[in-house]
């Protein structure tokens, strides 16, 4: 880019570059500053107790100029349902009250009826209010056992424990049969059915020799409720998990044995054709062996049941069960318009595709933890990177996602414009005459967020933050021909790298600048369409 | 050679008359709508009358709901794949936690259902009056309140101080009638419920928590570009869905006045 040949007899040239400003709006994103906001009992829009400007709140309704939280009706609390006996704060009062709830302003934590216990009800526990522990046992029509001094909810679940199992051996149509059952359910039994002579022997499985019964191993299995696959014995009841090596083994057949000690404990014996000892944390749950389907590839040795691998394919690649990683989006890695972050989740041999927040307000992170992939979106604190004057601060990685770029101009500029460079203190200083302007710095946004640049508006002003003059001066060169102009001044300005340099700062801050979105498709605008050049004057007394 | 192509002959016609008769029937299976289950009367067990009437428009309204976050008519609403899905907890402003719009969300099911099915179930009454008379039955019919209950793995809808006394000859009295539907919208409005206390007090819900807790859930979280997030949970086991919409913490595209005055 030879300019000068074209403009021999100008004294100075002036550059102005506006890359980037044409293309972008952004009207959505923040109700202008300063404007009235007042609470809503109900918005237009059917919600309740919004902070919105007058004319978005029902006219039919309650309207007050301060914000909710200051209003009665709208002050936010804690709901509680007297019938479930749940507490939800960040309740509204009128909201809670007109669905029939019970609402207090303060917090859940403070209100007697909404302090949790351990609540035991069948084979496991619940966290819960003593209310919600009452309607439970109604609901499941199960007896249950409320304790207030357990008081975490890890605490109370760990202290869960199932009622011990036994054979309950009973005479019925002449025959001594049993069913595996607890102690109280097998003397209801007596009570509920014409079941006699009923015995209850704790720990014992129905298939035991010792006690003599109709009931005796078989090679069938099952899944029991909690996921394993299980041996059933000739009465259809449960045995011990399903151990191939054991089916011959009458101690096995004999006494209820705990999944800790039954076959690889610490595996999730994924597709095992001889263990049924799954593991739905590690990967594995009991499941029909069907062929053809990728979960059960195995058929197992015994019966038709088998713990089915739930680990997940994506994209050729193999993803654990309870894995999440950030998923391929087009644009992505470069933060192109148009392009998204999203995280991948597989459960159950399934993956769900989450997406982030969108226009890159939220960005994928991963991390394995030995071996183990963790992902999420969180959010990308892109804000004030380009305010930050000093590379300590642009790189606080605990406050920002931004990125301290040297060897370019700065963006910041001091109270009087003039130009910023850096010190050796990696801090922005005002430039004392002699630097070029490339001794700058300039700290931009990591991942470059996306701005809603097809409506008119905040987008363009949020480009024009990278919008620079360069002023290129030229001397005419007494030794050669009276035509002759030599830069003197800026001469970096006209060459391609700089519009290039340019164009990359303008990309980096946003959907800015010239470039393709994230289908590959080129921008409209064109690098040189946002240089504009003007021609400023000559100054005779400096020929 | 002249038989065998007699016999060819033949053999083509039978082709040709078996692909017709195969096409009409397929035509028939095919086209003509079939008759929908109608309620079986039977003046021993009217009870059975009533389930077998309501347990489609029972159905039927359970999905409707489900499928709009709880709401026959959602009011404030996200527009999904053409749904509207209600908003559970929502607030219009950027950075805020929502405001929680639907607290007792049991209650707030149990009593759409309720409201969308009385109709019917005075249709079903009346119906089941008019069999009765239609065998020379005396009926009289007293009314009482419909009432909705999800309860563990059902929904039960009960019509409270309804009393059927029907005579010919004798006279038997029925108060006892229960719509029993299996579905699990009682579990998955609890999982609602929690995704919500979340939701309001944090902005957002982690959705692989429920997916550890529960093995046959499925929880999909979308996120929309206007700060919305659609929650879909699925019974892996049934395909019961039930999905709700939330605007919590909500983050606007692009840079605030504030950084593009500094610079």
């Amino acid at each position: 880019m030879k300019l000068e040949k074209k403009y021999l007899l100008i004294a100075s040239f002036v550059l102005v570059l506006g890359i980037a400003i044409i293309l972008f709006t952004n009207s959505l994103n923040v109700a202008a500053v300063g404007e009235a906001v007042s609470c809503c009992e109900k918005a237009v829009n059917g919600a309740f107790c919004q902070n919105s400007p007058p004319a978005e709140c029902d006219s039919n309704f309650r309207i007050a100029p301060t914000s909710c939280e200051s209003t009665s009706y709208c002050k936010q609390g804690t709901c509680f349902d007297s019938q479930e006996g749940t507490c939800l704060e960040g309740t509204p009062q009128l909201v809670c009250q007109d669905n029939g709830g019970v609402w207090d302003e303060r917090d859940a934590d403070e209100l007697p009826q909404c302090q949790l216990g351990c609540c035991y009800i069948g084979d496991g526990a619940a966290f819960v209010t003593q209310t919600r522990c009452k309607k439970l046992a109604s609901d499941f029509g199960l007896e249950t056992n409320f304790r207030t001094d357990i008081k975490s909810e890890a605490q109370c679940i760990a202290s869960a424990f199932p009622k011990e199992k036994g054979a309950c051996v009973f005479e019925q149509e002449f025959q001594r049969t049993c069913k595996l059952l607890t102690r109280a359910e097998c003397f209801d039994l007596e009570a509920t059915s014409p079941a006699a002579n009923v015995e209850f022997h704790e720990g014992f499985l129905c298939s035991a020799e010792t006690l003599a019964t109709n009931c005796g191993p078989t090679e069938k299995t099952t899944c029991s409720e909690t996921g394993e696959v299980y041996f059933t014995d000739s009465c259809g009841n449960l045995a011990n998990i399903y151990d191939a090596a054991k089916i011959d083994d009458k101690e096995y057949w004999s006494e209820i044995e705990e999944k800790s000690e039954s076959c690889n404990p610490d595996a999730n014996n994924a597709n095992s054709p001889t263990c049924g000892n799954c593991n739905y944390l590690l990967g594995s749950l009991c499941k029909e062996f069907e062929r053809g389907n990728p979960q059960t590839t195995v058929k197992p040795q015994f019966g038709d049941f088998i713990c089915a691998d739930l680990s997940c394919e994506y994209k050729g690649k193999t993803v654990e069960h309870g894995e999440t990683f950030c998923a391929d989006s087009p644009g992505s890695e470069d933060n192109l318009p148009g392009s998204e972050y999203f995280r991948g989740v597989c459960y159950n041999s399934e993956i769900t595709i989450e997406p982030c927040a969108g226009f890159r307000q939220e960005v994928c992170v991963e991390d394995d933890i030995d071996g183990f992939s963790v992902a999420a979106c969180r959010v990308n604190r892109w804000q004030d990177c380009v305010a930050q004057d000093k590379k300590a601060d642009c790189e606080n990685k605990d406050k920002r996602d931004c990125v301290w770029n040297e060897n370019v101009e700065s963006l910041l500029s001091d109270e009087n414009g003039k130009l910023l460079i850096v010190n050796e203190e990696g801090k922005l200083v005002p430039a004392d005459g002699k630097e070029d302007r490339e001794s700058g710095a300039s700290c931009l946004p990591k991942y470059a967020p996306g701005l809603e640049f097809w409506k008119s508006g905040r987008a363009e002003e949020a480009c024009a933050i990278a919008e620079g003059n360069c002023i290129v001066k030229y001397k005419r060169n007494l030794f050669l021909t009276a035509f002759q102009w030599d830069c003197v001044e800026n001469c970096e300005c006209l060459e391609d790298e700089w519009g290039d340099l340019r164009n990359r700062m303008c990309v980096a801050l946003g959907d800015c600048g010239s470039g393709k979105n994230y289908v590959g498709r080129e921008g409209f605008n064109k690098i040189e369409d946002a240089i504009t050049i003007t021609k400023l004057g000559e100054n005779k007394s400096e020929g | 050679m002249g038989v065998l192509k007699e016999r060819g002959g033949q053999v083509t016609i039978f082709i040709i008359i078996a692909v017709i008769i195969i096409g009409i029937a397929l035509s028939i299976y095919l086209l003509v709508p079939r008759a929908e289950t109608e309620a079986v009367f039977d003046a021993t067990n009217p009870a059975g009358f009533m389930q077998t009437c309501l347990e489609k428009e029972i159905e039927s309204t359970v999905e409707t709901i489900s499928s709009q976050g709880g709401s026959i008519v959602p009011v404030n609403y996200i527009l999904y794949q053409d749904n509207k899905i209600e908003y559970l907890c929502y607030t219009a402003e950027w950075y805020e936690t929502c405001v929680v719009q639907q607290p007792l969300l049991k209650r707030h099911i149990e009593s759409e259902i309720r409201d969308d099915i009385q109709e019917e179930v005075e249709t079903c009454f009346a119906n089941l009056q008019e069999n009765y008379r239609d065998d020379s039955y005396t009926v009289n019919l007293e009314t009482g309140k419909t009432v909705v209950e999800l309860l563990p793995k059902r929904i039960v809808t009960r019509f409270e101080n309804y009393v059927l006394t029907v005579s010919k000859g004798e006279t038997s009295r029925h108060d006892s009638f229960n719509v029993i539907l299996n579905n699990n919208l009682y579990e998955l409005s609890s999982i609602a419920t929690s995704i919500i206390d979340w939701e309001a007090t944090y902005g957002d819900a982690e959705t692989t928590i429920y997916m550890t807790y529960y093995p046959d859930l499925k929880v999909e979280k979308l996120k929309q570009t206007d700060g919305s997030t659609i929650y879909i949970l699925t019974d892996r086991n049934d395909g019961n869905k039930f999905q709700f919409a939330s605007r919590s913490v909500a983050w606007p595209p692009g840079y605030a006045e504030s950084v593009i005055n500094e610079t």
